[in-house]
């Protein structure tokens, strides 16, 4: 267990460095910064100078790269070029809305999904069962931004049930919380279905069964429990994903996230805040990753030995 | 059986759409790019106020929508053939060089893999766009690099396990080289997987490339799209449902049927995919 937990951080600690410096790399072949931040106006080549000393541009790119390091080390991922200000805590305000939306988008998933896999895999040819596999099927079909504008017409414009964005109340979390959540309902209710039959077949299953115990006890006690374990790695991994995956849903939304706040700052050309937003982002999703993995080992003693 | 019938309307109904996209200047029945102010925001023609000659309406500068959605087809499908096939042949060839000569060169292909899995791609893309200018070019190089990590990963799975078969043991003793090994050997045993994946891929490109458009990073606004449309048709939404119902409908009906038939052909060919 502490050899895998140890080669996992490692590798942890390497995507990061990766992702901040491919984030750098891109960055550098986007333009010179001092131009946009001067963009329509006229200053002395004094002036100039004087801005490309400030922001480091002077320096050599190696010496950028390594200065770019070392502040990301001490919590500086550069200045916003629109609001004139450190990047990070102007990402960071921003947190707390998007981590608000992938749960509820994750809950709903979940809620959902788990129910639904559980019933297709017990009761497959019922009508339940089949319209929840077709729901499932065809979730995986529809793109979650013309999921999330079909879902404002209908209950925000046509039936007047919920609002159609911004973040004020419960409610306002609803519909993106459907849309986000409805392509990792889609894959978890799949995911489960398959994982209930592959466990429904084991020989302890068919004991338990032939020794009288009641389906319920079969099925939560016994069945569930084996099952569960991949369906809870998918599960942590769709909530990673759904924390840079909520960009098309804010946007739709007009939500005041990250996703959000990235888009804004793509189309400000804001380049710093865009990199603090992409890195932030990123060491998010790779720590919970590392998370569902240490999680996985925890569930699964096959996988701690490996 | 049932399931055969579903695969055969899917491929019934994707081969329309790739007819219709691909005869798409006979079959449209205007100019996509044709505006005119009069016809402006018209509802589709079942609707009071609409028109037989514009049978889904018209937008918000009165181009038609019926042959905007003809002519996007030819946007998606395009760029989701082009992206897979490139993607597909770059990940078969990074993904077999890693199974075949393990080493060194597996462990950076496959660290680049993970690395590239550990970023959440929508948020790449989008950063890649901005940095290198909206293009049909940059769109199509930016789905290759989302797709090429799926084909490395599964190719170097199966060429690790075949490469220990004894068939291959006894090509090299018997003088082969790599390369034939590898040709006509391996490879043929790879194909009904990598069809699979690239059909199942394909519905994922064509999802992608429709919210990089929706963003407005994807193909050139000017350029008929699905996605270019649905972004248009969300600031309409209140007063011409149309603008954005058509193009979602187009877009989930294609990846439906690739969906299915990819699903399909995985049945047929190569069930452990499944897993």
């Amino acid at each position: 267990m502490r050899t895998f937990l140890l080669r996992r951080l490692v590798f942890s600690a390497f995507a990061i460095w990766a992702v901040a410096t491919i984030v750098f790399g891109l960055l550098q072949l986007s333009g010179d910064p001092v131009a946009v931040i001067m963009a329509g106006s006229f200053g002395t080549p004094e002036y100039v100078a004087k801005l490309r000393r400030e922001l480091g541009l002077d320096l050599p790119i190696h010496e950028q790269y390594l200065r770019f390091l070392a502040g990301a080390l001490h919590g500086d991922l550069g200045r916003s070029l629109r609001w004139n200000q450190p990047a990070l805590p102007l990402v960071i305000e921003r947190l707390p809305a998007t981590f608000q939306l992938a749960l509820a988008a994750t809950l709903f998933a979940v809620a959902l999904a788990v129910p639904a896999g559980i019933l297709s895999a017990t009761r497959p040819r019922s009508l339940a069962s089949r319209s929840a596999m077709l729901l499932a099927f065809a979730g995986q079909c529809i793109p979650l931004f013309w999921l999330g504008i079909m879902l404002v017409l209908l209950l925000s414009v046509n039936l007047r049930l919920l609002p159609p964005g911004g973040r004020d109340g419960l409610d306002s979390l609803i519909l993106p919380a459907i849309t986000l959540g409805m392509y990792p309902m889609a894959r978890i209710a799949r995911l489960t279905r398959s994982s209930m039959l592959d466990v429904m077949t084991e020989p302890y299953v068919v004991t338990a069964r032939s020794k009288g115990l009641r389906e319920g006890i079969v099925l939560y006690r016994h069945a569930l429990k084996n099952a569960a374990i991949p369906i809870v790695t998918i599960i942590g991994l769709q909530l990673g994903s759904m924390l840079g995956g909520a960009v098309i849903t804010e946007t739709i939304f007009a939500w005041p996230g990250v996703g959000s706040l990235t888009i804004q700052a793509i189309y400000n050309r804001d380049l710093p805040l865009v990199q603090a937003a992409v890195v932030v982002v990123s060491v998010l999703f790779i720590v919970v990753n590392l998370a569902v993995d240490v999680t996985y080992a925890y569930l699964d003693p096959k996988i701690r030995y490996d | 059986m049932r399931r055969n019938v579903g695969a055969l309307v899917a491929l019934t109904a994707l081969g329309l759409i790739v007819l219709a996209a691909v005869l798409a200047p006979e079959v449209a029945p205007f100019d996509p790019n044709a505006q005119d102010l009069n016809l402006r925001l018209r509802p589709p023609a079942w609707q009071g106020g609409g028109s037989r000659a514009h049978l889904l309406g018209n937008d918000h500068v009165g181009r038609d929508i019926l042959s905007r959605i003809i002519y996007g087809g030819r946007v998606s499908l395009t760029v989701g053939a082009l992206a897979v096939l490139c993607a597909g042949a770059f990940g078969t060839v990074l993904g077999f060089l890693a199974g075949y000569r393990g080493g060194l060169l597996d462990e950076i292909i496959m660290r680049a893999v993970d690395v590239q899995l550990s970023i959440p791609f929508i948020l790449l893309a989008i950063v890649i766009m901005a940095v290198f200018g909206v293009s049909l070019q940059n769109l199509i190089i930016v789905l290759i690099i989302y797709g090429w990590v799926v084909y490395a990963r599964l190719v170097r799975g199966q060429v690790l396990s075949l490469r220990e078969r004894d068939y291959v043991t006894a090509l090299r003793v018997l003088g082969a080289s790599h390369l034939r090994v590898m040709l006509r050997h391996i490879l043929p045993n790879l194909v009904s997987s990598i069809v699979v994946v690239a059909t199942l891929e394909t519905a994922n490109v064509i999802i992608l490339e429709s919210g990089l458009s929706f963003l407005g990073l994807g193909v050139d606004p000017r350029t008929p799209s699905w996605g270019t449309m649905l972004s248009d048709g969300r600031d309409y939404v209140t007063s011409a449902w149309w603008l954005a119902t058509f193009p979602g409908v187009a877009i989930t009906v294609t990846v439906l049927c690739i969906n299915v038939l990819g699903d399909w052909l995985r049945d047929r060919l190569d069930p452990r995919l499944r897993a």
